[in-house]
């Protein structure tokens, strides 16, 4: 049995290592697109196209560039991306909250037919209604317009809103209205005084979801936008030219792209238990 | 890899509902019980009301122009024509649609086959795995189901293009666990879904080069009738086909 084994075999046969190995592989080729996205977005414009991982020469210049270029080329269009999501994710999720309450908390005929309808929504395939969107949005003004976006948006998201703050409400204990009621409350107030101030961390996990969902937003986007007045930034990147003509706007566009992920990475080192928790509280607790 | 994550794992099984559910509080006592019974719906109201505006309303338009004429000359506001069911005539006579349909099924059934595979591979991976490197496995999956589509396609794009090879499909076998058959059923079930609404991934990629004709699915292929080529009547009658 005195098989012997070099340090680095041994190594290789430990569980442990060999789980971490894996792990890193899997992270490496999940994370690639963004490890070259941040590699291009810091090469010069004579290197940008070494295909070198590694930046030969290093610059800031995209990063400067994209924002102090023409304004309707990126800055422009991440205000509003931002601004759009925000007051899309704001109403989503006060929305979301109302029919999660009832949809978790009352009984009440079609209770059902509430849930089977979500449901649906979730699983519809958002190209089937973009062309007749897009024509109402023409005829009444909307097209091109912030809240020709946010409600699309809100529509989408509410779903996903209502399932995560469903489930939330289900596992407050089921006593909570009943006690206010006793002191008197009608059920409207055993909602606000009772519910509502016990919402916040489910509104916030809901909040994240909604909000990842809309910034990744790209068929509305480019559908119901054509300026710069209403486009939002991941339609921006689409149209990117770049504020030089001639040259190749792959390090600028690389630059902005890293800009758009940023929010997202941040969210999700910040709230990664949250954000596991809400995506399956839905399958797991319903 | 396609990330179909925009909508996370759901959800299934709300529509069972659990043992544990609170006794619902709209039943109790005769007082005010107008008030009670009013109180879901008035709940649930702005969510229908959004509904109808953002998903009731065109859909209710997309049924009614599948049955006309409407192009751009419409757009600019020449009356439309009926034209009965001329739109899914000239669809369902058209090969190309057919060819749309097949490939989507096909690219479909094959996404849905290798994220499972994969899929249940990263969860056993996730089990075994030591606490620390179990985190950054999570963070580092979380970010790339998270990150914007275009942002990652951006580089997909080049990748493709500049023919760096990108080929790394691994093939994994031999995982048929009989006790995650249900789960299978129902994540697959749910992938099929996502996999045939796929819009920008299959989108972008076609801006990389090829002929877009070689590569519409489904999605792509009713937003490039409608949008692209203003032949809206057509797209609705796609839509519901």
């Amino acid at each position: 049995m005195a098989v012997r084994m070099t340090p680095l075999t041994r190594a290789a046969r430990s569980p442990r290592l060999r789980w971490t190995l894996a792990d890193i592989v899997v992270v490496a080729y999940a994370l690639a697109p963004v490890a070259w996205l941040v590699s291009l977005s810091v090469k010069t414009p004579a290197t940008v196209s070494d295909r070198n991982f590694l930046p030969r020469q290093f610059t800031w210049d995209n990063y400067a560039r994209i924002f102090t270029a023409d304004s309707a080329e990126f800055l422009r269009p991440l205000l509003n991306s931002i601004g759009i999501v925000v007051i899309s994710t704001a109403v989503a999720v006060v929305i979301g909250a109302m029919a999660g309450y009832a949809v978790a908390r009352l009984e009440f005929p079609g209770r059902r037919a509430v849930i089977g309808v979500s449901l649906l929504i979730a699983m519809f395939p958002q190209a089937s209604v973009i062309s007749p969107l897009f024509e109402i949005e023409r005829t009444i003004g909307l097209f091109d317009t912030w809240p020709g976006l946010v409600l699309p948006y809100v529509a989408f998201a509410l779903p996903l809103a209502i399932y995560t703050m469903a489930a939330f409400f289900r596992q407050l204990p089921g006593d909570l209205e009943k006690a206010a009621r006793m002191d008197g409350a009608t059920p409207g107030q055993a909602l606000r005084k009772a519910i509502v101030p016990l919402a916040a961390p489910g509104m916030l996990t809901a909040a994240i979801l909604v909000f990842i969902f809309c910034w990744n937003d790209f068929l509305f986007a480019i559908s119901l936008t054509s300026t710069e007045s209403a486009r939002t930034a991941s339609a921006a990147l689409a149209f990117f030219a770049g504020s030089a003509r001639f040259e190749e706007p792959a390090g600028m566009l690389s630059a902005a792209a890293v800009v758009i992920t940023v929010p997202i990475v941040v969210f999700v080192l910040c709230f990664q238990r949250r954000i596991v928790a809400g995506l399956t509280s839905g399958a797991v607790k319903g | 890899m396609t990330r179909t994550g925009t909508r996370p794992a759901p959800s299934a099984q709300v529509v069972t509902p659990p043992p544990a559910r609170p006794r619902p509080v709209g039943m109790a006592g005769p007082a005010g019980r107008g008030r009670r019974g009013r109180m879901p719906y008035l709940l649930l109201a702005p969510a229908l009301l959004v509904l109808l505006a953002a998903l009731g309303y065109p859909l209710f338009r997309q049924a009614v122009m599948s049955f006309q004429e409407y192009g751009l000359a419409q757009q600019f506001g020449k009356p439309p024509e009926w034209v009965g069911i001329d739109n899914y005539e000239a669809l369902l006579t058209d090969p190309y649609l057919w060819t749309v349909v097949a490939r989507s099924v096909v690219f479909c059934l094959a996404v849905v086959a290798a994220t499972m595979v994969i899929g249940v591979m990263l969860a056993v991976l996730m089990t075994l795995s030591p606490k620390a490197p179990r985190l950054v496995l999570q963070i580092g999956l979380l970010v790339a189901w998270a990150m914007p589509h275009l942002a990652s396609l951006t580089v997909w794009q080049w990748l493709f293009d500049s023919q760096y090879g990108a080929t790394g499909w691994q093939r994994f076998r031999l995982i048929t666990v009989p006790l995650l058959k249900p789960v299978l059923l129902i994540v697959g079930l749910l992938q099929i879904i996502w996999d045939l609404k796929v819009f920008t991934q299959i989108f972008v990629l076609q801006d990389a080069g090829g002929i877009t004709r070689d590569t519409n699915l489904i999605g792509t292929y009713i937003y490039r009738l409608g949008i692209g080529e203003g032949q809206f009547g057509l797209a609705a009658a796609a839509s519901w086909r």
